[in-house]
């Protein structure tokens, strides 16, 4: 079981000091040091360019105000790849997992696990986002930038912004996470809400690769937990891995969703496959010795990042999608950023658009309501 | 600081201790013949640690070598109190060179380490980081460090320019025989900064692809063979080298590759005309090329490469990309 993150010190920015979520977090990390700075920035870059000795940014948590935007569009990259035009709220950078494969290790330029505290600015910017496309269905998740629920039991972010989205049924927000930290889903009923996804893999590359998040069989058996208080939820099988082994590997995961997860209350599976910006692969292997997942047939793709060969990827695919196919035929299954060509080879159709693959997956959250579902069937 | 100014025999100098030394791997010809013309023009900074201790040099080991050589017996010296400290020698034998050129990695990263052995580390970081050019911080002053790590046969190719700094960075993390073992097979190659570079990331991947150590992965494979061919020159060998190891750390991309070559050739496309793959094998778009000197050609040219892709041998061509991992579309399986 992944234990609840403690900081091993937290600095709080004097400007955030009077904010009620500050507040929260110190309470909850009693006998915590607690460092006061000036300047979260200039903390930052002293920290980036000269990291004292002995300091773990994963372990140091930075509470501090946002200057910038919360809300942002998923960076997909490249016309050649189809992206969901998902929504990204960013509620913090970084994360206490250590996932071998994490972007973050090369995308943030702050080495603290932070979090930004003026939680009223993004509300607000999330509102007048929405007002600019009245009725519009917005998919949000925040789960790019840090595990959604990774710091719940330090932030209580779930109960404090449930009430904003019950309001705004037009919108949707994800959490996405790698743990089975759903305590604050137990104890209200957020099914209206929110969608709870998981990002899945292979038994053996949880083990290996992803250091601090639950076991794979937690996060199933966190999600068939809430499917049974009425939640709808996602899984992501992003990224496959081909590992010696992949196939029994990934199949066996799919087999404990198909004995553990009614199919009917899933609202998505999205696909993908490892792909990186190159300057990653030093970054990752300098901190993870051991890994070997970077050793696989990578080229560049069209976007710049590093992919696995197509013809590899469209194994790893059309293996995938055949497993969950048997799982349930009629599940909503999506890449995650790869091309039309390789949409139609695996699933013999591609989205036209990435305004198509949009529509596709809010057509999914309509059909997958929240009333179809009767726990006590399923069991 | 005045420092008084004395005549020296040379012989009271003690030319192997190196206490003070900067200097790695540079000749001293032209210096010599520049004294041997002119004298020399500017003194030796010496130290005598005690009254009747053999002089230390401090600025001008170059000059008391080339000295030497002409057969001269006596220089003009400054020579520094016993009392003077060794963190004030040292920064007077950097300060005396860099002010007038620039360090080499190797002289830098043993500057940096005596340094640390006389002051602080943020002093080290703070003030004479930035003397040599380098930014002031603790990230900075690990990585020029790692470079005294190295076997002196390393450093000397560093310093001469066969081996650039990021490959000896490189080769600074491995174990001694690995590093050895790499760096020699380097040594038998004619590599440019880019090919060091892929060099490296190759034999790196295969080893922890494989589970191995960096020398067994230049053991296997044929490379040392390949190396060990006198019928082949420095770039015959390097580029044979490359070919093994890619074709070891890239095997599907090279039957990808070879199956698109095989299928070319039994297009056979004519003379100035190629049909290339996309690239990487990533997505579909092939492009086509045709080389024309007028408008004639052209048209007959564009003929020929219509008439090609009529054929089935194109549709082959066309299929080889990705054709490994196949299977079957929805729409071949209703053909089936």
């Amino acid at each position: 079981m992944d234990k609840p993150f403690l900081p091993d010190t937290i600095f709080v920015e004097h400007a955030a000091e009077t904010y009620p979520l500050t507040g929260y977090v110190l309470e909850r990390c009693p006998g915590v040091p607690v460092v006061r700075v000036d300047d979260a920035a200039a903390l930052i870059k002293r920290f980036q360019n000269d990291p004292p000795p002995g300091f773990n940014g994963k372990r140091s948590l930075l509470l501090c105000r946002n200057r910038g935007r919360f809300l942002e569009a998923c960076p997909g990259t490249a016309r050649a790849y189809r992206c969901c035009q998902y929504l990204i709220l960013n509620t913090g950078l970084g994360c206490p997992l250590a996932c071998t494969y994490c972007v973050l290790q090369a995308y943030l330029n702050n080495p603290f696990l932070t979090l930004f505290v003026n939680r009223d600015d993004m509300l607000g910017e999330l509102e007048r986002s929405a007002r600019l496309v009245p009725g519009r269905f917005m998919r949000i998740g925040t789960g790019e930038y840090m595990d959604s629920l990774a710091l719940e039991h330090l932030t209580g972010f779930v109960p404090a912004i449930a009430g904003f989205f019950r309001q705004r049924p037009h919108l949707t927000l994800e959490l996405k996470t790698k743990t089975a930290h759903t305590a604050s889903l137990q104890e209200h009923d957020f099914s209206d809400v929110f969608i709870l996804s998981w990002s899945l893999n292979a038994e053996e590359i949880c083990t290996r690769e992803e250091t601090g998040a639950a076991a794979l069989s937690e996060r199933i058996m966190a999600a068939r937990d809430l499917i049974d208080r009425g939640y709808r939820v996602g899984f992501h099988f992003d990224p496959l891995i081909a590992f010696d082994g992949w196939e029994q590997g990934y199949r066996a995961t799919v087999a404990l969703l198909k004995k553990h997860i009614p199919a009917e209350r899933v609202v998505w599976i999205s696909i993908g496959s490892l792909r990186f910006m190159p300057r990653l692969k030093h970054i990752a292997q300098a901190a993870c010795a051991r890994t070997a997942i970077y050793t696989g047939e990578f080229v560049p793709g069209l976007d710049g990042k590093m992919r696995y060969l197509q013809e590899i990827r469209l194994e790893l695919y059309t293996q995938m999608v055949g497993w969950l196919r048997e799982y349930s035929p009629d599940i909503r299954l999506y890449f995650c950023m790869e091309s039309p060509y390789v949409w139609q080879r695996v699933m013999g159709a591609s989205p036209s658009s990435n305004w198509d693959l949009k529509q596709l997956l809010d057509r999914s959250l309509s059909s997958c309501t929240q009333a179809a579902f009767n726990p006590a069937r399923q069991r | 600081m005045q420092i008084p100014l004395q005549t020296v025999a040379l012989s009271d100098i003690n030319g192997n201790d190196r206490t003070f030394v900067v200097t790695e791997g540079r000749g001293i010809a032209a210096l010599q013949s520049s004294i041997a013309a002119c004298g020399l023009l500017q003194p030796l900074c010496l130290w005598r640690p005690l009254p009747d201790a053999a002089y230390v040099i401090v600025c001008g080991y170059l000059r008391l070598l080339a000295a030497r050589n002409l057969g001269i017996q006596e220089v003009e010296a400054r020579v520094f109190d016993p009392a003077t400290g060794q963190a004030v020698l040292l920064a007077c034998a950097l300060q005396d060179n860099l002010g007038h050129r620039v360090f080499n990695p190797v002289e830098t990263a043993h500057a940096l380490q005596r340094l640390l052995a006389c002051l602080s580390r943020a002093e080290v970081i703070e003030q004479w980081l930035p003397r040599f050019g380098l930014s002031p911080s603790a990230r900075t002053l690990e990585r020029c460090l790692l470079l005294c790590g190295l076997e002196q046969e390393v450093r000397a190719a560093l310093i001469a320019g066969s081996l650039t700094e990021a490959s000896a960075l490189r080769l600074s993390a491995y174990g001694t025989h690995d590093r050895l073992a790499v760096f020699a097979l380097m040594q038998q190659l004619h590599l440019s900064t880019g090919k060091q570079a892929e060099l490296l990331e190759c034999v790196e991947d295969l080893a922890r692809r494989d589970a191995v150590a960096l020398r067994e992965v230049i053991a296997a494979y044929g490379i040392v063979q390949a190396c060990a061919d006198k019928r082949s020159n420095r770039v015959q060998k390097t580029e044979l080298v490359r070919r093994i190891l890619r074709e070891q750390r890239f095997p599907r991309l090279r039957a990808a590759e070879d199956r698109f070559e095989t299928a070319l050739r039994d297009l056979r496309p004519g003379p100035g005309l190629r049909v290339l793959p996309p690239p990487n094998f990533e997505g579909r778009v092939f492009r086509a090329e045709i080389s024309f000197s007028s408008a004639d050609e052209l048209l007959r040219r564009a003929g020929e490469l219509l008439n090609a892709a009529q054929q089935e041998a194109f549709e082959r061509l066309c299929a080889e990309t990705g054709a490994a991992a196949a299977v079957p579309d929805k729409q071949e399986q209703r053909r089936g």
